[in-house]
């Protein structure tokens, strides 16, 4: 008889999978990074508040100028990127191993552009209105036209992802399209949010994130082991108990609400959701969720970060420089699988 | 012409498909099928392709709801079972399952424990038995924690094998589990089937070839364009009429010289060209 592989917490007929060695790692690593870059987000940048600045406020000493910095701007700042990073990473993970697609993920198939454009949308022609409703509107319309996708027949990704690059062009056209209606200056803010900011987050927001997390995130998790599963296909997923249609569509659904969450938080921020998973899919073969939320928090963390320590460029959107990273990241990635598919061409393989 | 020879002994089934039919974007794959599967032999589909022996397999294991029709499982109607239920009394090994990116051979047999488990039990020490069980009878303990892809086909194909043999069902069904081997992997394969019979478990396999089919079925089901043609025990239902309705095949059927069961050699046929021009394909 084999030793258990897993170690077991057991409780009566409770048994849990005790956390083996690398999940443990990994969470306590993950912790201690994000409270690390938590902590540089809120002291680094412009306008500044040092480390001891920090230990002043907390201590109760400082100016009411630096009680206001963190409390009112800088702490809800980095939390909201933290929420948002979190929200996108876990969104992405689901979106790529529903689509089985890496390409498959919610900036690229039309959810993010969907719910910016319903916003969008709102604020030209219901201003006094909360323009959250025109982002969910957005959302939902998206994924309607994402269902059809989702049939019974095998040939879901290349579906669910092709449907998608057309409903993000729609979505796109309609977004210039209010572009050019607007008024220059409201233009111009518009296209601010559609870059995806952190700029002016307040504590609404952050209650705005933190409650989509805890709507989307506990559904997810529970559901991990069904998308695990999924990978061996969707036939097999249905024949070991899995439930597969179900499965697919509350795993679409609750992904939805979290890059809905996103973009309403901060915008459209590009690339975090289809970088993370990549990331954190490493030497690993399930989606991963967690591990993806937790790198697409530290992502978005320290690209903020930069955005504010940048010399010269004032208020840099945070989605450009994610935009910038992603992009690279992935053109390293696809130029690195170029070049090893054609050394293997080479090699005779 | 519908003429379903039924042959031998009153049958037990322990499953049973009624009136099953299923279309795939309008065109019908299966129309009006009745089958019953009995308990505890190995039945083996065969059929020419395309003929919807895949999908009565998937349908019968409710992978594929039909449009029309009921299955029944001990006689409880599987779809109104819930999917973990189902899968702890049938599993379905498919033709073409995905591997997942570096995955273990023990990592991928404890997926078919699935359904005995929950989110308050999620690994069980009757989890770790039947993983090891599983591993033992497909002669892979050695290989456990091997990575899949970088096994032979035979060998992987054992590794699937052993997933749904995880599940711990009492009834199996393999489509073309013989596919894309070799020989000497396709006999044990098949030899692995009957063990597994004689343990007393249902096995329902999906094969192409004819003479392995009548070597090991205990019962034959012979479709032909959605419908069945013909069931039975081998050596009373095979003859060259049902040859030539269920697979257009003229050929001469014999005795296996090893096994004494039936066997068939395809006859020369009179269209069979020699000349410089190929042939038109039918």
């Amino acid at each position: 008889m084999m030793a258990p592989r897993f170690p077991l917490w057991r409780l009566g007929t409770l048994t849990l999978l005790a956390p083996n060695r690398a999940a443990v790692l990994t969470a306590v690593l993950g912790t201690a990074l994000v409270m690390a870059a938590m902590l540089l987000s809120v002291t680094l940048g412009e306008p500044g508040l040092s480390l001891s600045g920090l230990v002043q406020v907390l201590g109760g000493e400082a100016s009411p100028y630096d009680h206001w910095l963190l409390w009112q701007s800088r702490l809800p700042r980095a939390l909201c990127a933290l929420g948002v990073g979190v929200a996108l990473g876990v969104s992405g993970a689901v979106f790529q191993s529903l689509s089985r697609n890496p390409l498959g993920s919610p900036d690229i198939i039309g959810v993010n552009t969907g719910a910016s454009a319903g916003t969008l949308l709102w604020l030209m022609f219901l201003p006094a209105w909360p323009m959250f409703w025109g982002g969910l509107l957005g959302a939902v319309a998206v994924l309607v036209l994402l269902l059809p996708g989702l049939e019974r027949s095998g040939r879901l990704s290349r579906n669910l992802v092709l449907m998608g690059v057309a409903i993000n062009a729609f979505a796109l056209a309609l977004v210039q399209f209010v572009l050019t209606l607007v008024q220059r200056e409201q233009a111009q803010q518009m296209l601010g949010y559609l870059s995806g900011s952190l700029a002016h987050k307040d504590w609404q927001q952050v209650a705005l994130i933190g409650m989509t997390l805890a709507m989307a995130l506990p559904g997810l998790l529970l559901l991990s082991r069904r998308l695990t599963l999924l990978t061996l296909g969707g036939e097999m997923a249905q024949g070991v108990g899995a439930g597969v249609r179900q499965t697919r569509l509350v795993a679409l659904l609750l992904a939805t609400v979290l890059a809905l969450g996103a973009v309403l938080c901060a915008g459209p921020v590009a690339f975090v959701a289809l970088v993370a998973p990549h990331l954190a899919r490493w030497g690993s073969h399930s989606p991963a969720l967690l591990r993806s939320g937790l790198i697409g928090a530290l992502l978005l963390l320290g690209a903020d970060t930069v955005t504010l320590m940048l010399p010269g460029v004032h208020r840099l959107p945070v989605g450009v420089l994610t935009a910038l990273l992603g992009g690279s990241y992935l053109a390293w990635i696809l130029f690195a699988g170029l070049f090893r598919s054609r050394s293997q061409a080479r090699a005779g393989l | 012409m519908k003429q379903t020879h039924t042959s031998g002994m009153p049958m037990d089934p322990v499953l049973q498909g009624q009136d099953l039919h299923l279309n795939y974007a309008g065109v019908p794959v299966i129309s009006g099928l009745d089958i019953r599967i009995p308990r505890g032999q190995l039945s083996v589909i065969l059929g020419a392709n395309g003929c919807g022996k895949s999908s009565v397999l998937k349908v019968l294991s409710q992978v594929l709801p039909p449009d029309q029709g009921n299955v029944l499982l001990d006689g409880r109607c599987l779809a109104a079972m819930g999917n973990k239920e189902r899968a702890r009394q049938l599993a379905l090994l498919v033709q073409k399952p995905e591997l997942p990116d570096g995955i273990s051979v023990q990592e991928l047999v404890s997926r078919g424990r699935y359904p005995h488990q929950s989110v308050w039990r999620q690994w069980s020490p009757e989890d770790e038995a039947a993983v090891a069980e599983a591993l033992k009878a497909t002669g892979l303990s050695e290989m456990a924690r091997r990575e899949v892809a970088c096994l032979s086909g035979g060998q992987q194909q054992r590794v699937w094998l052993a997933l749904v043999l995880a599940q711990q069902s009492e009834v199996l069904l393999l489509d073309e589990p013989t596919s894309f081997l070799d020989i000497r992997a396709q006999l044990s394969v098949l030899d692995f089937c009957r063990a597994l019979r004689r343990q007393g478990r249902t096995l329902v396999l999906v094969l192409h070839d004819i003479n392995q089919a009548l070597r090991y079925a205990d019962h034959l089901l012979l479709m032909r364009d959605g419908q069945l043609l013909a069931q039975g025990r081998p050596d009373v239902v095979i003859n060259e009429e049902v040859l030539k309705a269920v697979f257009d095949l003229d050929a001469r059927i014999m005795q296996d010289p090893e096994a004494g069961c039936p066997m068939l050699i395809p006859r020369m046929n009179s269209q069979t060209h020699t000349g410089a021009a190929l042939p038109a394909w039918e």
